[in-house]
């Protein structure tokens, strides 16, 4: 079907407004579903009275119709006013921005080794279809992908850091030490736990794609007129298999999420995964509420962005 | 087709069932015997507690696993956490298979605002990340087997429901059912007799797919202290505390992992195998997506 980029474009953003209502609709109902709703946290502390409640409550504005606390929210929202947080009155967003340099140094590096395990997972499989090699690539592939990343991470405590002390067991960085080498070793056994589950993603996706290209007669012409096997994988197979990865980077966006909270408390790495446990465990919910929207339009601006970029980079979509 | 030509037809797939695909089987029907019956075969109960015997390593006399921090027999706790476990995958699958084939079929089959609405809701469900929501879904409900399978449940169901929408899709168009609407069968009539037996195959994949998940998935909701809440056992809250006694008695936080992941794994194999079976030309391309 014939639609230009921007027609696309303005589509997709239409869709994504109003799954974004739906999504903040969904998370605002949770909050005021909570025990005790957004007061449970005051309603715990010593020498609390109902009167001091109400005052409370009137001050936040909760003795409003519930669909204007959701209207204000949403305007708040909108604003960059995500609310303050329980524990100590610091302002939502900048919480969670404050612990989102972790978490993409997390999520990047586990990237890089996913997605080159999966590539090289993947062009094993296509190149040698049907072989004992191929049988073998999909037999890792399920397996990785059926381990408990929690799991993985205490295997990997375990092995490379309490028997051997080559890795540090968790946290960001040793105290005082702000080296490269140190962060780096800080960083190897979370990303590597993170980075591994996901081969199996990437693999899947490459080996399917590189075997469509494979079967084309392009490749069969190429093969026929002597061009060397390498040659047609790197010039040919590799760039018709990347291509349709694109919209799959911004799909797999909420997995490595869900997977760096595991990861994160498992390693006790200071990224957003953590903060949203431990919002939870303090009945922080304006940390939690904050954390749930910042990652589900995260996930939204990611996926649009990939859809966008495949639109542009492949040209049978457009034509 | 009717009803009991699909599962003639599911049946006679069986027989293209890949090796690993048998073994998966087999294994599946073993843990399952194993966790229904072996904590009455053994002699401990799950909450036995023996003082003089913590942190036994495994290989003990008595206790082949060995004992946890407070001497309770292992094998027995990994043996009741697998029915918890394996219940919560298997319920919520039920649950999430029906519903979402209901909702595919609805979605599939109408092309207004009935699959506008669904489909909306499907992408929305998958914007949230899965961890995030079942958390925040925990905390939010008093903890329990029963709200852990319905938190599985609701984060599983998009799955049945796209593939159900797909296949309806596609299968509303052919001749046979352009013809038996030609011939006054009425949409009730269509869905039950002519697209669900089509698409009970497709549907019995994404099912054993959906079990390894929701196995996974409850066992970090479990682990990370928000699923099954103890003395109650399954095999994401046996971790729960082992990382504290990781340096000392390792086996406490390795076994339980491995019965998740060798469990799973089998689930994710036959599965699979089950696809290539019924589907060949997906074996052929070797695609897994």
């Amino acid at each position: 079907m014939a639609e230009g980029l921007f027609a696309f474009a303005a589509r997709r953003a239409g869709v994504n407004v109003l799954l974004l209502m739906l999504v903040s609709l969904t998370g605002f109902m949770l909050l005021h579903a909570t025990p005790g709703g957004p007061l449970a946290q005051f309603s715990l502390s010593p020498g609390m009275t109902t009167e001091r409640l109400n005052q409370i409550a009137h001050s936040m504005g909760l003795d409003q119709p519930l669909w204007l606390q959701y209207v204000k929210w949403l305007g708040g929202l909108l604003k960059g006013d995500w609310g303050h947080s329980y524990r100590d009155h610091a302002p939502v967003l900048s919480i969670i921005v404050a612990h989102l340099g972790a978490t993409v140094e997390l999520g990047l590096a586990s990237l890089v080794i996913s997605f080159l395990g999966g590539l090289a997972m993947g062009l094993i499989g296509a190149l040698r279809a049907g072989e004992a090699i191929d049988a073998l690539c999909s037999l890792v592939g399920v397996i990785l992908l059926s381990l408990p990343t929690f799991w993985l991470g205490l295997v990997f405590i375990y092995f490379l850091s309490v028997r051997t002390g080559w890795f540090p067991a968790g946290g960001l960085m040793a105290p005082g030490d702000a080296s490269a080498s140190d962060r780096l070793r800080h960083l190897a056994l979370p990303a590597m736990t993170l980075g591994l589950v996901s081969i199996p993603v990437w693999g899947a996706y490459v080996r399917a794609f590189a075997g469509d290209t494979l079967n084309q007669d392009h490749i069969r012409t190429a093969r026929a007129l002597g061009v060397p096997g390498w040659r047609i994988v790197l010039r040919r197979v590799l760039p018709a298999a990347l291509l349709p990865l694109i919209p799959i980077a911004g799909v797999y966006l909420p997995t490595l999420l869900s997977g760096a909270l595991v990861t994160e408390t498992v390693f006790t790495w200071p990224g957003v995964g953590r903060l949203f446990l431990d919002s939870l465990q303090y009945r922080d919910y304006p940390v939690a509420l904050g954390v749930l929207m910042f990652s589900a339009v995260l996930v939204l601006i990611c996926s649009l962005a990939a859809e966008l970029l495949h639109h542009a980079a492949d040209p049978r979509l457009r034509a | 087709m009717s009803g009991a030509d699909a599962i003639l037809s599911v049946r006679t797939h069986l027989h293209d069932l890949r090796p690993r695909g048998r073994i998966a089987a087999c294994y599946i029907v073993l843990v399952v015997i194993a966790c229904v019956a072996g904590p009455w075969v053994l002699p401990y109960g799950h909450a036995h507690i023996d003082l003089h015997h913590r942190f036994l390593s495994p290989i003990s006399a008595g206790h082949p696993l060995g004992t946890d921090e407070i001497g309770r027999d292992l094998l027995t706790r990994v043996l009741m956490g697998g029915r918890v476990s394996l219940l919560v995958g298997l319920a919520s699958t039920i649950l999430s298979t029906v519903i979402g084939t209901a909702l595919g079929l609805v979605a599939g089959y109408n092309s207004g605002a009935a699959r506008f609405l669904i489909t909306t809701i499907i992408d929305a469900t998958l914007c949230f990340p899965v961890v995030f929501l079942m958390l925040t879904l925990a905390a939010v409900l008093s903890p329990g087997v029963g709200t852990i399978i319905g938190i599985v449940t609701l984060v599983s169901w998009m799955e049945a429901a796209r593939v159900v929408q797909a296949q309806t899709r596609v299968i509303r168009k052919m001749d046979y059912v352009t013809a038996v609407v030609a011939m006054g069968a009425t949409d009730r009539y269509v869905l039950l007799r002519e697209v669900l037996p089509n698409v009970a195959p497709a549907v019995i994949v994404s099912a054993t797919l959906t079990i390894a998940r929701a196995i996974l998935l409850e066992s970090y909701v479990s682990y990370l202290g928000y699923g099954v809440q103890p003395p109650d056992a399954s095999w994401g809250n046996l971790l729960n505390n082992a990382q504290e006694y990781l340096e000392s008695d390792p086996w406490l936080a390795i076994i339980p992992g491995v019965a998740i992941a060798l469990t799973v794994t089998m689930f994710n194999l036959l599965g699979e195998s089950l696809r290539d079976a019924i589907d060949p030309s997906l074996r052929a391309r070797g695609s897994r997506s």
